[in-house]
C-alpha cells in the first residue's frame, strides 16, 4: 500500500509584507516544495463595469482612469479610443502623440516602481530605495504636466485636455535624461549582481510551448520569447514610431526582469521620438453624436494587454462595458510558474508577473440593492 | 458556419461567428489547434437569454465566438479545452447567474464572495460530463449509402417533430414512406444500441414520419427557375430522385417513362404486401408537385440525340435493369416456366391473378426470389418450394424477408442447381446437387456439381429469379461495358456531353436507397455542368445541439419496439400489407432508445 502523503496548505495574502496586492494564493506544499497553488481573488471589488453602465459615457473616463493607479492614463486612452471608433470624434495627430508620450511616461514610472517591489522581494532593499527616489523624477514631470502627481486625467474623447508648450517639453527632455543616467547607473546591478541572479535565474519558468496556451501576456509572455505586444498594432501614434517590441528567451524571471528594464529604455527612446515627429495642430476634435455600435479595443499596458468591449446604444449611457485587465490572464501562469518552486522563491516569482489586483477585479454584484 | 458581418469597430481586425452549442466546441478545437490565445468572456444580459462572447486571439486580431444561452440552462464550461477561462467563467457565472457545468474549478458563484468556498484544485482536467470533442456521422448514417440524416430524424421524433423528420430523410432521399416500407435499413446493422442486440428500428421510424403527412404533401420552396431544361429518361427511383432534386435547384424537368406509371423497380419487382402501390404514386406524386417536374407516361425513348435538338441541355439516364436472366438450360422455354419479373409485374401492376398451379418451384435465392415465393403462396400455390445452389449464409436476400417466406410456409432447399426442364402436365425439374468449393470473386465459396448425382422433382410451374441484366437501346450511342450495362465515371458522366447515367443501368441491380443516392448526386454534377453549385454534401447539422442523455444506462437497457403484423394466416392469403407501423407512442418509445452516439463526449 503506498504512502498516503500529508501537505500542509498555507495562505499567502491577502494581506502580506511582501506582497502589495490584494490576492490571497493558497500554496499546498510538501515540506519546502510548492505542489499546488489555489488563487482566491474577490478582495477589491468595487462595480466598476456596472458603473460604466450607469453613467454618463464622458463620466465614464474618470471612472475608467480609476481602475488602476498606475495605468491612468492608458485607461484612459483605451476608452476614449474606443468610445471615438463608435462616434465620429477623430482625435487630430498631435493629441496622438501626446497620448503616446504620457502612456509610455506612466509604462516608465510603473517599470520602475515594479524594479523597486521586485528588489524588495528579492530583499534588496537599498536598490528598492533608490530607483523609488529615481522614479520621483518622472511624478515630478506628471505634476508639471497636469498637477497631480498619480492621476494626469488629460484624456478627453477625441483627443486630449492639454498641451505641451516648448518649456514643458525642455523639462521633459532635461529630466528625462536625467532618469536615463540614473537607470545606467542602476543597470549593472540588476545584470550583474549575485544576489539578484541567484535569486531570479531559473525560478518561475514559463516555457515558450506553454505561454500562448496559458494566455500569458504583457512582459510576462515577451520574458518567453514570444513577440505579443499591442502597441505592435499600431493604436494612436505607435504606427509612426517603428516600435518593435522587446523580447528574452530566458523564459524566467530573470527574463522577465530584462525586459521590464529594457522596456525602460525602449519607453525613453519612444518619448524622444515622439518629441522629435510630434506636429503642431490643434487638441481636440469633438464628437457630435453619442456612441452607438459596438467596439472592441486593446492596448498594451506595463503588465501587458487591456481589452475593452464597449457597446453603445445611441444614448448617453453605455449598453456595456467590459474591460478586462492584464493581471487575469498572468495567473494561470503564474500557478503553473510555481509549482515545483520552493517557498523562498514565492515572492520574486509572484513578483515576476507584476500583480496589480485592485485593477483586475472591478465589479460587484449588487442584488435586490443589497 | 455563419460569420457575421457586423459592424465591430477595433484597433486590430476582428471576426465575429455567431454559433450554435453544437458547433462551439468544434470551432474551440480549431482555435486551440491554431494557438489561439483565450482573453476573456463578455457577458450581455438580453433578458430572456444571455449572450456570451469569448474572445480570442490569433494572429493580432481578435476572434469572437458568440453564442446565445438561456439564463436557467446550465452553459458547458470550455475550460476543458482552454483550462484557463476558468477565471472569466466564473465571473459570469457571479455576476449573471449563468451557470457553467464542468468547470475545472467551480467557485460556485462565490467567486466574489470569500466566505465558505469549497474549491478544487487548478489546472487539472475538468470532471464530469465532459463537453464534446467531436461531432460524428453516427454509424447509422455512416452505414447509409445515402448518408440520410438518422440521428436527426430520429431525434426529431423523438420531440414530436414527425413533419421535420420526413423534411431530414428528403434531404438525402425524396421518398421517405416508400424507403420506411422497403429499404434493406443497412442503417439499423450500424445502430450502436447494442445492450439487446436489438438496433433502433430506424426504418420503421421513417415509415411512421412519413405516413404522419397526409398525401406527403409539404410546403417547400422551390429555387428561382434557371431557365434549363433538363431530361430524366426512366421514372424508376434513380430517375424520380434526380428529377426531384434537379427541380428543386430549379431546372425545368421532363421525365421520360416506358410504361403507363413511375417507379421502375419499386413498381413491379417489389410486391404490394410491402409497398403498397397507391403509397409509391402518392409520394412521386408529391415530390414532382413539389419540384414542377413534368412527367410523360408511356414514351418510350429511343434516342437520344433527339432530345438534345429539341433543346435540353441534360439528359439523365436512369433505364434500370429489366431484362431477366435466362437459366441456359434445355426447356426453358416450355409452358408454366415464369420469368419472375413477368411475374412480379402482372400481380403488382395490374393485379391479375395468374394460375399457377399448387406446386411451385422457385430458382433463384435474391429479393426477386422470395417475393415470387411469397407471391405464389398469396396466389394459391399450397406447395412453394425456394431452390437456391449456395447455402442460407450466402443467400443475398435480406434475413428480415427470408424470415418472413419461412413464416409465410415458403420452404427452402440449398446446394442444387437446375439441370434441365422436361416439358409436360406436370413439369419435371431435373436438379444437379451441389457442394461448395473454394470462395470466388465475390467472397462467397463457389458452389461445385456432385458428379452424376442429381434430383427431380415435379411441379406445376417454375419461376426464374436469377437476376436482370441492363439492355441498353441501340440508339442512345453512349459508351457500354462487356456486360452491356453504360460507362459513367465518378459524376455519372458518360462519354457523350451533357449526358448522365446511373442507377441499376450502370452498377447493375442493386437496392432502391442506392438508386435513390445515384439520383441526387447525379443531380449535383448536372446542376454543376449546368453552371450551379451543386447540392449541399451530406454534412453534420451544427446547428442542432445534442447532449448526452442523462439517463444513458436505462436507454441502454430499453428494449426495442415490436411491431405489429398481421399473422402469417391471415396475410398469406392477401395482398396488404404485411406491417402495420408504429403508433405516436411506439415510435416516441422507439426513437427514445437513441444515446446520441454521433455526439462524442
Amino acid at each position: 500500500m503506498s504512502e498516503v502523503k500529508e501537505y500542509t496548505v498555507f495562505p499567502f495574502g491577502p494581506q502580506h509584507p511582501v506582497l502589495p496586492e490584494p490576492l490571497q494564493l493558497r500554496f499546498v506544499v510538501d515540506e519546502e516544495e510548492i505542489v499546488d497553488v489555489i488563487p482566491q481573488i474577490g478582495y477589491v471589488h468595487r462595480g466598476i463595469e456596472r458603473a460604466c453602465e450607469l453613467n454618463d459615457y464622458r463620466r465614464n473616463i474618470y471612472i475608467t482612469e480609476r481602475i488602476c493607479g498606475i495605468c491612468n492614463v492608458i485607461h484612459g486612452t483605451t476608452y476614449c479610443e474606443s468610445i471615438e471608433m463608435i462616434t465620429d470624434a477623430e482625435v487630430p495627430p498631435r493629441a496622438k502623440y501626446l497620448r503616446v508620450i504620457w502612456s509610455e511616461l506612466a509604462r516608465l514610472q510603473s517599470h520602475l516602481l515594479w524594479l523597486g517591489l521586485f528588489a524588495d522581494a528579492i530583499g534588496f532593499e537599498s536598490l528598492f530605495m533608490q530607483i523609488w527616489r529615481d522614479r520621483e523624477i518622472i511624478l515630478g514631470l506628471h505634476e508639471k504636466t497636469s498637477g497631480h502627481r498619480i492621476h494626469l486625467s488629460l484624456n478627453t474623447i477625441g483627443g486630449v485636455r492639454k498641451d505641451m508648450d516648448e518649456h514643458l517639453i525642455n523639462e521633459y527632455k532635461k529630466d528625462l535624461a536625467l532618469v536615463r543616467t540614473k537607470v545606467d547607473a542602476i543597470a549593472p546591478v540588476f545584470y550583474t549582481d549575485k544576489a539578484v541572479q541567484d535569486k531570479t535565474v531559473g525560478k518561475g519558468i514559463l516555457p515558450k510551448s506553454k505561454a500562448v496556451f496559458l494566455g500569458a501576456v504583457g512582459p510576462t509572455i515577451r520574458g518567453s520569447g514570444i513577440k505579443q505586444d499591442m502597441r505592435m498594432t499600431g493604436y494612436e501614434a505607435y504606427g509612426e514610431l517603428d516600435f518593435e517590441p522587446v523580447t528574452y528567451d530566458g523564459e524566467d524571471a530573470n527574463a522577465r526582469m530584462h525586459v521590464r528594464f529594457d522596456e525602460v529604455y525602449q519607453s525613453l527612446d519612444l518619448i524622444d521620438k515622439a518629441f522629435k515627429q510630434m506636429p503642431e495642430g490643434p487638441l481636440l476634435h469633438k464628437n457630435t453624436d453619442f456612441p452607438n455600435g459596438i467596439s472592441i479595443n486593446r492596448t498594451e499596458q506595463p503588465r501587458g494587454e487591456v481589452f475593452y468591449y464597449v457597446e453603445g446604444n445611441g444614448t448617453n449611457k453605455l449598453q456595456r462595458v467590459r474591460v478586462r485587465t492584464p493581471t487575469i490572464p498572468n495567473i494561470p501562469p503564474l500557478v503553473s510558474m510555481l509549482i515545483g518552486h520552493e517557498i523562498s522563491d514565492i515572492p520574486t516569482i509572484v513578483h515576476s508577473i507584476d500583480p496589480c489586483m485592485s485593477c483586475t477585479e472591478r465589479i460587484t454584484y449588487i442584488k435586490g440593492g443589497e | 458556419m455563419a460569420d457575421t458581418k457586423m459592424e465591430i469597430a477595433s484597433n486590430s481586425p476582428v471576426s465575429e461567428f455567431t454559433s450554435s452549442l453544437g458547433e462551439m466546441f468544434i470551432k474551440l478545437n480549431e482555435f486551440k489547434g491554431a494557438d489561439a490565445r483565450f482573453i476573456t468572456i463578455t457577458a450581455l444580459d438580453l433578458g430572456e437569454e444571455i449572450e456570451v462572447i469569448y474572445h480570442f486571439e490569433k494572429d493580432f486580431g481578435v476572434v469572437g465566438l458568440k453564442i446565445k444561452a438561456k439564463k436557467d440552462k446550465p452553459l458547458p464550461s470550455i475550460t476543458s479545452i482552454y483550462p484557463v477561462a476558468f477565471i472569466a467563467e466564473n465571473e459570469v457565472q457571479d455576476l449573471f447567474n449563468l451557470k457553467f457545468s464542468g468547470l475545472n474549478v467551480d467557485f460556485g458563484g462565490k467567486m466574489l464572495h470569500i466566505e465558505g468556498i469549497e474549491q478544487d484544485t487548478l489546472l487539472k482536467p475538468a470532471e464530469g460530463p465532459e463537453p464534446p470533442i467531436m461531432r460524428f456521422f453516427g454509424k447509422c448514417r455512416e452505414e447509409c449509402p445515402s448518408n440520410v440524416n438518422a440521428p436527426k430524424y430520429i431525434r426529431q421524433i423523438s420531440m414530436g417533430d414527425a413533419a421535420g423528420a420526413y423534411d431530414t430523410v428528403i434531404e438525402q432521399a425524396p421518398l421517405p414512406a416508400c424507403l420506411g416500407r422497403v429499404c434493406f435499413a443497412p442503417c439499423q446493422e450500424g445502430c450502436r444500441q447494442e445492450m439487446n442486440e436489438e438496433p433502433i428500428q430506424i426504418r420503421l421510424l421513417k415509415r411512421y414520419c412519413s405516413d404522419s403527412i397526409p398525401n406527403y404533401k409539404r410546403k417547400v420552396k422551390r429555387a428561382k427557375s434557371t431557365g434549363k431544361k433538363v431530361a430524366v429518361v426512366g421514372g424508376g427511383p434513380s430517375g424520380v430522385s434526380a428529377a426531384f432534386y434537379l427541380g428543386m435547384l430549379g431546372h425545368e424537368v421532363t421525365v421520360y417513362e416506358k410504361t403507363d406509371r413511375c417507379g421502375g423497380a419499386m413498381l413491379w419487382g417489389i410486391p404490394k404486401y410491402r409497398l403498397p402501390k397507391n403509397i409509391l404514386g402518392s409520394e412521386i406524386t408529391a415530390r414532382f408537385g413539389e419540384a414542377k417536374v413534368t412527367l410523360k407516361e408511356g414514351t418510350e425513348v429511343k434516342e437520344l440525340k433527339p432530345l438534345l435538338d429539341e433543346g435540353f441541355d441534360a439528359i439523365y439516364v436512369a433505364i434500370g435493369a429489366m431484362e431477366s436472366f435466362k437459366l441456359q438450360i434445355e426447356g426453358e422455354e416450355s409452358e408454366g416456366v415464369w420469368d419472375c419479373k413477368d411475374l412480379l409485374e402482372k400481380v403488382n401492376v395490374y393485379d391479375e391473378i395468374p394460375n399457377l398451379g399448387d406446386r411451385v418451384a422457385i430458382v433463384g435465392g435474391g429479393n426477386s426470389a422470395i417475393d415470387s415465393g411469397r407471391v405464389a403462396k398469396r396466389l394459391g400455390a399450397s406447395e412453394v418450394v425456394l431452390y437456391y445452389r449456395r447455402t442460407e449464409r450466402e443467400m443475398p436476400a435480406s434475413a428480415h424477408e427470408i424470415r418472413g417466406a419461412v413464416e409465410e410456409g415458403v420452404s427452402f432447399e440449398y446446394l442444387v442447381s437446375p439441370l434441365k426442364i422436361i416439358p409436360g402436365k406436370p413439369l419435371q425439374l431435373v436438379l444437379q446437387n451441389m457442394e461448395l468449393g473454394e470462395p470466388d470473386a465475390s467472397g462467397r465459396r463457389r458452389p461445385m456439381p456432385i458428379e452424376g448425382s442429381t434430383t427431380t422433382v415435379e411441379v406445376d410451374s417454375i419461376m426464374k429469379a436469377i437476376g436482370h441484366a441492363v439492355v441498353v437501346p441501340e440508339g442512345f450511342g453512349i459508351g457500354l461495358d462487356r456486360r452491356g450495362r453504360i460507362v459513367a465515371s465518378e459524376d455519372y458522366e458518360t462519354d457523350v456531353e451533357g449526358i448522365f447515367a446511373g442507377g441499376d443501368s450502370v452498377f447493375g441491380p442493386k437496392s432502391v436507397i442506392e438508386a435513390l443516392r445515384d439520383g441526387r448526386k447525379a443531380a449535383s454534377a448536372i446542376n454543376k455542368f449546368l453552371g450551379g453549385e451543386g447540392l449541399p454534401e451530406p454534412s453534420i447539422d451544427m446547428g442542432e445541439y445534442v447532449g448526452r442523455p442523462e439517463n444513458l444506462d436505462e436507454i441502454k437497457r430499453m428494449e426495442h419496439v415490436q411491431v405489429r403484423e398481421i399473422s402469417p394466416e391471415v396475410r398469406a392469403a392477401n395482398f396488404d400489407e404485411v406491417e402495420l407501423g408504429f403508433s405516436d407512442a411506439e415510435a416516441l418509445r422507439e426513437s427514445s432508445r437513441c444515446w446520441r452516439c454521433d455526439w462524442n463526449e
